[in-house]
């Protein structure tokens, strides 16, 4: 009923009749069962229909279904709590009774419904023990298991037709007591019998006995009838619903042909037709669309423009449109804006930007003199160009500062420099190559550019929006990042892990991985279902597109994109991809036999709860169950209750979980969702997932609907078939070889990774309005090689890392800074800031209190915490304070490179923190420990901090400033050194 | 009056003190094509009064006597059809306001006696009373109002105003935030002082009135001498690393942020000094050492010492309006905490003679229903037509700009979006809001967004 209640309210909010067409199709498919009124004969029942006995045989509860149920077997449940202190055991006394009975007459308030119909109950066995019971009549009953006083139980039975068809009668029951999901196939008990009699259900109801004492208190509720067994747990029904065809719509009184193109050419087209300099057309649907409101003529922009007086008219000069003219449009667009494709065809897009086209292999040019890599190859043809020469290779002591830095955010030790000093200069820089290889296998790597595919995937541990709950689950993610790093996952790999895990299994590390998908905020505080939903499948096309396509989808939101050859269509049937999907607590591996039966009593109990808080309310005018908080709930638990839900809670909390995606395509049956609260989450129905078409929305409006719309990617590219995968088939879409985008957004990636900005600078952005690549064959030659090397990561590392271009000095030469002021041939290293992560971890880490973590829930930030950053809780609004002072990701939106910026707050931090002054406290303690001669101190205390050995030229100022001042006060000026605070 | 020269000087100084940062210095910003109106007076300070929950518009600035009249009715139809078909917007149960409503001053504004301060200021204020959004829920809705669209994404207000006029005084950050009484669920979004697209350095910086911008205080085993010689080591040092380096401007930039380091080590702790350096007669002003309204009164003064030491844009942020349940009490502590002060605020600019220089804005994430909210006797959210008001610099104040219909549900006349005061508030600061702009994604992104405009009206 909510559902068809929200309709209406879509329908009111739309105007638009094709949606409640649709709508009302939908709510019918597949028919729901739908018990009618209760009818109480009885004053001992409320809401919670609480029976009490009186000794007789008495229907106290019992109510018509609507429609009759005549199909070959249905499942039906209901809770059932006896008070144990009422049960009466045999042969002190008579024992219990108690049933729901299923007949196809309504018989008055003390029939039996004894007579060969289905009873499923409470009665006493041969033993003389109350059991759980199910009958046709008195003589034939099976029994499960002892009636358990104080408990909710649930009681679900199959009742079915041994011989199929609407004229032959119920003569199964099967019988489950507290049944798990996965005992389908084991029943606690079974019957059948030969006489049975009712082929058609039409009413049922709850009925006590004689044994029934008027002290007693039975408590039944969330009955339920369903056609099979998943749907009783709220799963996936076995056969996929087929969403309906949308329905023809009313005959128009308009010809788009005859009486709307005439208008269109003689009074538009002579400016709106082709591409033209206005910048409309209004010769191609969905460019119409941007202007007009199908269903709506009187919202509709072309509409105003015409009946305008101002400067807005349409046509600027000459005569207006007649009255007919514009009624014909209005009834037009009233009409649903039917358009004939043949006549004006949507154009295929197509583009000449360099980044839509196919990677080609470049030639490699001559290697140059100082050349190690291709690399080097292909920036001396731009430099050549140029008329620039590279820089010469950096110092040692530099250069492995560099390398630790941008593979592995923390500065080296001592030690390796002494190692690397050891080796003859002439073959260092040879040697460094098989260091690159021990780098990039370290936890450490892992953790650095984790964290860089963190900003990325926008991932923080709370939902984001003004409630801003926490995650608890989230770190999970973060660990599945960093290893991917650290075992060099291949990318086409990581990308499908990320994009479509649940659909490829639902193994631990891919539901996990979906956390990409599920990182997307998560407003817990709106009421309209419809805005929540749209406002995460948003953000999850917007981070989709820019983290793996470089693709700014985000305009072709509201219109087609002014640049880029994406319409507004492209951008809803790349959504379309994910509509049937949303985040939740996905319950993992360990914990699924466990958690369908935490979860089904738990809502259970949450469900009867919420239904009594609603009544009460309800009585007091409030209007909708919806405004039912689920902490309202969680206060109102029956106190009789209340131990059970809080050890059920606490259950609950214990399983392990992943803050994953989870949809219609991902098996259901294997993958439990846990209740996280928040006030007004999305529904939690998995059937709220089914019949999720995607509409176009007319200018990004939720509640302005165009088109429907299927999966697809954008039109630009050769189009695929798209199967029940439809998360799988993209990312396999995304990472075919003929893909052109992919490869060149994650290697430029890399490039940024390590210089601090990427051969296309707009990172994210390879569209039109993208910067163009400073060496397009460079870039290509690297993607070719990511696809030709299976996705390795570590190989596009290395060819950079091993690069004269990555090894050379930072110095600044006149004349290629005269003809190349923008380094864009790279003939020289550019310094850059270190990330906030890697100040606070460098710092750590020099003064020997970084703490090695293997992941887990994230840690506190304070002073006593010396993890590395990545494993600090990352909250969305409430950055740390070195993330607020030294530009962290906003982690609300994709951040594709983080901002540079310099303040003074950075240098009032670094020189006043508790932070900063514990750790040059820190390594003063340790240098002090080790000499106390001042020379050995100050050259101890740079080689410490800054990786190098003091050089002549400072010494003696250094070895002053120690004199007069202290070793600790040294070491602070040296953490807060240009030196110490850039990659150089 | 001219203000010109004045002006001219301050865009000389502004210009210089921005060449020496690497950030992007908008040298474009400062082309006098950008400034609008140059005749006209114009503020250069902003003080942001954010009401956070959402205060209620028939209560405060827009009288609805039909309220009574028609009280415990439904909405009728005549207005319910104007109603946006969202969530939060009941139509029953009309619940009059608990405050009446008096004219005040020359101009007759009329003001809630739960706001009797405040509505001694009637002639300095302008009333807006049209100005509505789509967003009925406290997250999204708090980043409508100060970035003009739900997901925050983009700049903030103060964000924009810092981008377009730079620093007066380099000492201080040049855009601060406090969040006041952020008690309850309505956190604050940090979107509200965010810069979107636009650098990092343009953001504000939250600070806590009474303890002031963080780590200032020099360390204990730090004495003055001591950071002087650690400052002239570091300074030799960075120096040497400089020499003959690529990128040599963003390394020299963060050389001389440690010069302003000190001087705002020396300046940040005079500016939150106030209890050595204001007076008792100030203290009432502003309702200082009142239980109810001391944090207020505290972030208010601090937005006037900010004024005074050329901080460009202030942004208060009391917490607490939300009133669901029992808007009386509701309503009446909120009025306790802010009345005072921000009239104190209104009446110190003035008599300091800085108020023809400030800019003072009102106003919520949206107003409240005139409907009762359930039986609660509260109000739901209800963006559909609420009251802000701006006075002081720029601003032609004894005015009321829209109206409501009868029962203050739906703006009627003159409707304006956040995006319009946005850009009303960076006009009276003399900015052209449609010139000003940033490339983002090959965009050139303004204040104005798609449709906003500067409300004339409003501007003196």
């Amino acid at each position: 009923m909510l559902s068809l209640l929200s309709s209406l309210c879509r329908l009111l909010l739309a105007f638009s009749v094709l949606a409640f067409f649709q709508a009302a199709a939908h709510a019918q498919t597949p028919q729901n069962f739908t018990i009618g009124n209760w009818k109480k004969t009885s004053s001992n029942t409320s809401q919670f229909f609480i029976i009490q006995g009186n000794l007789n045989r008495q229907t106290p509860l019992q109510a018509p279904l609507e429609p009759a149920i005549s199909q070959n077997s249905f499942f039906i449940r209901y809770t059932l709590k006896y008070p144990a202190e009422h049960i009466d055991q045999p042969p002190e006394s008579s024992g219990e009774f108690f049933i729901l009975w299923l007949d196809d007459t309504e018989g008055n308030e003390t029939s039996g419904h004894s007579n060969q119909t289905p009873n499923i109950g409470v009665h006493v066995d041969k033993n003389l023990k109350n059991k759980y019971m199910i009958r046709f009549s008195s003589p034939r009953q099976a029994f499960a298991s002892e009636l358990r006083g104080d408990q909710s139980t649930q009681l679900v039975a199959h009742i079915s037709k041994s011989k199929p068809g609407i004229e032959n009668p119920y003569d199964k029951i099967a019988l489950w007591i507290n049944p798990k999901v996965v005992q389908r196939d084991r029943p606690d008990t079974q019957l059948q019998v030969s006489n049975a009699r009712v082929s058609t259900i039409r009413w049922l109801g709850f009925s006590t006995g004689v044994k029934t004492e008027t002290t007693d208190r039975i408590t039944v509720g969330d009955i339920q009838i369903a056609h099979n067994w998943e749907e009783l747990f709220g799963i996936r029904m076995q056969t996929k619903v087929t969403a309906p065809k949308p329905l023809t719509m009313p005959k128009p009184s308009i010809s788009f042909a005859k009486d709307v193109v005439p208008i269109l050419q003689q009074r538009c087209f002579q400016c709106h037709q082709g591409v033209n300099k206005t910048g409309f057309r209004l010769d191609v649907a969905d460019e119409v669309l941007n202007q007009t409101t199908p269903f709506a003529a009187g919202t509709s922009e072309l509409i105003h423009r015409i009946n305008a007086s101002d400067e807005t008219k349409m046509p600027p000069e000459g005569e207006r449109l007649s009255p007919d003219e514009i009624k014909t449009l209005s009834v037009w667009i009233d009409e649903g804006m039917r358009w004939d494709e043949v006549l004006f065809p949507t154009p295929k897009l197509t583009s000449e930007h360099w980044a839509f086209q196919p990677i080609q292999t470049p030639v490699i040019p001559a290697k140059p003199k100082h050349g190690r890599t291709a690399i080097d190859a292909f920036l001396a043809k731009q430099q050549k160009q140029l008329g620039v020469t590279p820089n010469e290779v950096a110092p040692i002591e530099t250069l492995i500062r560099r390398l630790h830095l941008t593979v592995t955010g923390l500065p080296p030790s001592p030690e390796f420099l002494e190692l690397v000093l050891k080796v003859e200069p002439a073959n260092r820089q040879d040697w460094l190559d098989q260091q690159v290889k021990t780098l990039l296998a370290t936890r450490a790597y892992g953790e650095h550019w984790g964290r860089y595919w963190l900003d990325i995937a926008r991932w923080a541990e709370s939902n984001g929006h003004q409630h801003n709950r926490f995650r608890p689950d989230a770190w999970r993610y973060r660990d599945y990042v960093i290893s991917s790093f650290a075992q060099n996952k291949p990318f086409n790999l990581f990308l499908k892990e990320q994009i479509a895990g649940d659909e490829i299994s639902t193994g631990d590390d891919h539901v996990i991985a979906t956390g990409f998908l599920s990182a997307a905020r998560y407003s817990g505080n709106n009421l309209d279902k419809q805005i929540q939903r749209n406002e995460i499948l948003v953000d999850v096309t917007n981070t989709t597109a820019s983290a793996f396509l470089g693709l700014t989808m985000e305009c072709a939101q509201c219109h087609t994109h002014k640049f880029d050859p994406i319409s507004i269509r492209d951008y809803y049937r790349f959504q379309a991809f994910f509509a049937e999907g949303q985040p939740g607590s996905v319950v993992l591996e360990e914990g699924r036999e466990a958690a369908p039966q935490l979860i089904a009593e738990y809502w259970n109990l949450f469900d009867q709860t919420k239904g009594r808080v609603y009544q009460e309310l309800k009585k007091k005018g409030s209007p909708e169950p919806i405004y039912v908080a689920p902490e309202t709930v969680n206060r109102r638990i029956p106190n009789s209750d209340r131990a059970f839900y809080n050890q059920l809670k606490k259950q609950l909390d214990a399983l392990p979980k992943a803050w994953g995606w989870y949809s219609t395509q991902s098996d259901y049956l294997s993958l439990p969702v846990a209740p996280h609260l928040m006030r007004w989450p999305l529904e939690r129905e998995r059937t709220a997932l089914y019949q999720r078409p995607t509409y176009l929305l007319i200018r990004g409006d939720i509640t302005n609907r165009g088109p429907e719309v299927e999966p697809g990617v954008p039109s630009v590219f050769a189009q695929i078939p798209v199967d029940d995968k439809p998360r799988l088939t993209l990312a396999n879409w995304m990472t075919s070889p003929d893909n052109p985008l992919t490869a060149r957004v994650w290697v430029n990636r890399i490039w940024q990774g390590h210089f601090g900005r990427g051969i296309v600078e707009s990172s994210s952005d390879f569209g039109t309005q993208g910067t163009t690549p400073s060496n397009q064959d460079l870039l290509d030659y690297l993607a070719s090689e990511l696809l030709s090397h299976d996705w390795d990561t570590a190989h596009i590392h290395s060819l950079i890392l091993n690069s004269h271009a990555y090894r050379q000095a930072a110095t600044q030469q006149t004349t290629a800074l005269e003809r190349d002021p923008n380094n864009s041939s790279w003939w020289g290293w550019n310094p850059y800031h270190l990330h906030s992560e890697a100040v606070h971890d460098s710092i750590l880490q020099v003064s020997g209190s970084l703490t090695s973590l293997l992941g887990g829930p994230s840690r506190q930030p304070d002073n006593v915490t010396k993890v590395r950053s990545i494993y600090l809780e990352s909250r969305r609004n409430t950055p740390s304070y070195l993330n607020e002072v030294f530009d962290g990701p906003t982690t609300s939106h994709s951040c594709s490179r983080r901002s540079q910026s310099i303040s003074p707050l950075q240098s009032l931090y670094l020189l006043n923190s508790k932070f900063t002054h514990q750790n040059a406290d820190k390594i003063a303690e340790v240098i002090g420990a080790k000499t106390d001669k001042i020379e050995e101190q100050a050259a101890t205390a740079v080689l410490s901090v800054l990786g190098r050995h003091i050089r002549a030229d400072e010494q003696p100022t250094v070895v002053k400033f120690l004199q007069e001042t202290s070793l600790k006060d040294l070491c602070l000026v040296l953490l807060n050194s240009n030196e110490f605070i850039h990659v150089n | 009056m001219s203000i010109n020269p004045q002006r001219r000087a301050f865009l000389r100084q502004s210009a210089v003190s921005m060449t020496g940062l690497t950030s992007i210095a908008l040298a474009s910003s400062l082309q006098p094509t950008l400034l609008r109106g140059n005749e006209r007076k114009i503020a250069r300070s902003v003080i942001f009064l954010y009401m956070s929950g959402g205060p209620s518009q028939v209560d405060t600035f827009d009288p609805k006597p039909a309220l009574a009249t028609y009280s415990g009715q439904n909405v009728p139809e005549s207005i319910a059809r104007n109603v946006p078909p969202i969530k939060r917007s009941g139509l029953n149960n009309i619940m009059p306001s608990h405050w009446s409503f008096q004219p005040h001053g020359e101009s007759g504004i009329p003001v809630s006696e739960l706001l009797p301060h405040t509505a001694q200021h009637a002639d300095d204020l302008c009333v807006i009373r049209s100005v509505k959004h789509l967003n009925p829920v406290h997250g999204p809705g708090e980043c409508v109002c100060l970035t003009g669209v739900a997901g925050g994404d983009r700049p903030s207000i103060g964000a924009w105003t810092t981008y377009a006029l730079g620093n007066i005084n380099e000492n201080l950050p040049t855009f601060m935030a406090m969040n006041i009484h952020s008690d309850g669920m309505q956190f604050p979004q940090r979107a509200g002082w965010s810069t979107g697209f636009l650098p990092a350095k343009h953001q504000g910086v939250v600070i806590n009135p009474a303890t002031g911008i963080k780590f200032t205080d020099l360390p204990e085993d730090t004495p003055q001498q001591r950071r002087i010689q650690q400052l002239q080591l570091l300074d030799f040092l960075n120096e040497k690393h400089r020499k003959d380096k690529l990128n040599a401007d963003l390394l020299q930039a963060r050389i001389k942020s440690y010069e302003m380091t000190a001087k705002m080590q020396v300046a940040a702790p005079e500016l939150f000094d106030w209890e050595t350096r204001e007076s008792e007669a100030t203290r009432i002003l502003y309702g200082i050492g009142k239980e109810n309204s001391h944090e207020t009164g505290v972030a208010c003064l601090m937005g006037r010492r900010m004024v005074e030491r050329g901080v460009r844009f202030i942004q208060i942020r009391v917490g607490g309006w939300d009133a669901h349940g029992n808007i009386k009490s509701n309503h009446s502590r909120q009025a306790a905490r802010t009345d005072k002060p921000i009239a104190g605020l209104l009446r110190d600019l003035k008599q300091r003679g800085l108020l023809t220089s400030t800019l003072v804005v009102w106003a919520g994430e949206f107003g409240r229903t005139p409907t009762m909210e359930g039986t609660a006797n509260g109000r739901d959210h209800s963006p559909n037509g609420y009251s802000i008001w701006m006075a002081g610099g720029g601003v032609q104040g004894g005015q009321i700009i829209g109206q409501t219909d009868d029962l203050g549900y739906v703006a009627t006349e003159r409707p304006v979006s956040p995006f319009d005061y946005h850009a009303t508030i960076l006009a009276a600061l003399g900015i052209d809001p449609a010139k000003l702009s940033y490339n983002h994604l090959g965009r050139e992104e303004t204040p104005l967004f798609n449709d906003g405009a500067v409300i004339e009206e409003v501007l003196a």
